[in-house]
């Protein structure tokens, strides 16, 4: 057969493009599974600690913990199962690291009231879909835009009912938002 | 210079072996996840696989996910060589002109 250079050119940058998509695709399916996984400890925490305040801290300390422990064995859980070339995986984890520890740093400059941290802590996580979005994926862009339009509903709008809104909205916008992408990326 | 493969060239096979050569081992594709990633339709797709299948290029297996039928595929490791073999013949056309 022949194949002229322009042809060759046109027949890479195809494969380049469908490689990128099935990557994408893989890294939604694991990345379903980890929002679903925060969706679940952060729900529960703030309703712990909306009927349990003054456990708020080692609470949140525990969440983190498992949240962080549960990330790092589903990607390498999933890592073994497939073996897939898809080193985005762990940056997700190094991403949870930076943005947690620039939480932090937020917090100790600005000495915010318990009810700004607990819209900014979770705006962070927000503000990291959007951000990693534009990367990795349109679908984390929405995700994050939707996430932050409820957190600062129930921050300026619902008064005492923050607390256990905060737990519907990260029930709800992560554990939805991780099936959708698992539905949008399952492999088998 | 190897000479390129003639199956595997054509637009929408060359695709399907792109994605599912991304998948390492014995890992399925769902046919549904794959006709999106390839935009081909469900008879096209269909077409194109059973031509890679009769090739020895790709596995498709069917099966029951509950009460659904479910057809999904992989590449098989010959698929997986000649993808490779062609991928690198598209290469050297590249870097031999002028």
């Amino acid at each position: 057969m022949t194949i002229d250079p322009a042809d060759a050119a046109a027949s890479l940058r195809d494969i380049a493009s469908v490689e990128q998509r099935t990557r994408q695709t893989i890294f939604y399916a694991t990345s379903g599974w980890i929002l679903m996984l925060w969706g679940a400890v952060s729900a529960s925490s703030y309703v712990i600690t909306e009927f349990l305040p003054r456990w708020t801290a080692p609470v949140w300390g525990i969440a983190w913990l498992v949240g962080l422990v549960g990330t790092v064995g589903l990607i390498a859980g999933r890592r073994r199962r497939q073996r897939t070339q898809v080193r985005a995986d762990w940056r997700i984890v190094y991403a949870m690291v930076v943005l947690m520890g620039y939480a932090q740093v937020f917090i100790a400059v600005l000495s915010p009231t318990y009810r700004q941290i607990d819209a900014f802590q979770p705006m962070i996580w927000m503000f990291g879909f959007v951000l990693g979005g534009i990367w990795v994926g349109r679908h984390f862009i929405g995700l994050g835009l939707v996430g932050t339009c409820l957190i600062l509903l129930g921050y300026f709008g619902l008064g005492p009912w923050f607390h256990l809104w905060m737990a519907l909205v990260q029930g709800v916008t992560l554990i939805l938002g991780g099936l959708g992408l698992r539905r949008i990326g399952e492999i088998r | 210079m190897s000479g390129g493969n003639d199956i595997i060239h054509q637009a929408v096979r060359l695709k399907i072996m792109a994605s599912l050569n991304v998948l390492h081992g014995d890992n399925f594709l769902e046919f549904t996840r794959l006709r999106g990633l390839v935009d081909a339709t469900d008879g096209n797709l269909g077409a194109h696989l059973d031509t890679l299948e009769r090739a020895g290029y790709v596995a498709i297996e069917k099966r029951f996910e509950g009460k659904k039928p479910q057809t999904r595929v992989r590449a098989t490791p010959a698929g997986r060589r000649a993808f490779a073999e062609h991928v690198a013949y598209l290469r050297e056309i590249l870097d031999s002109a002028p």
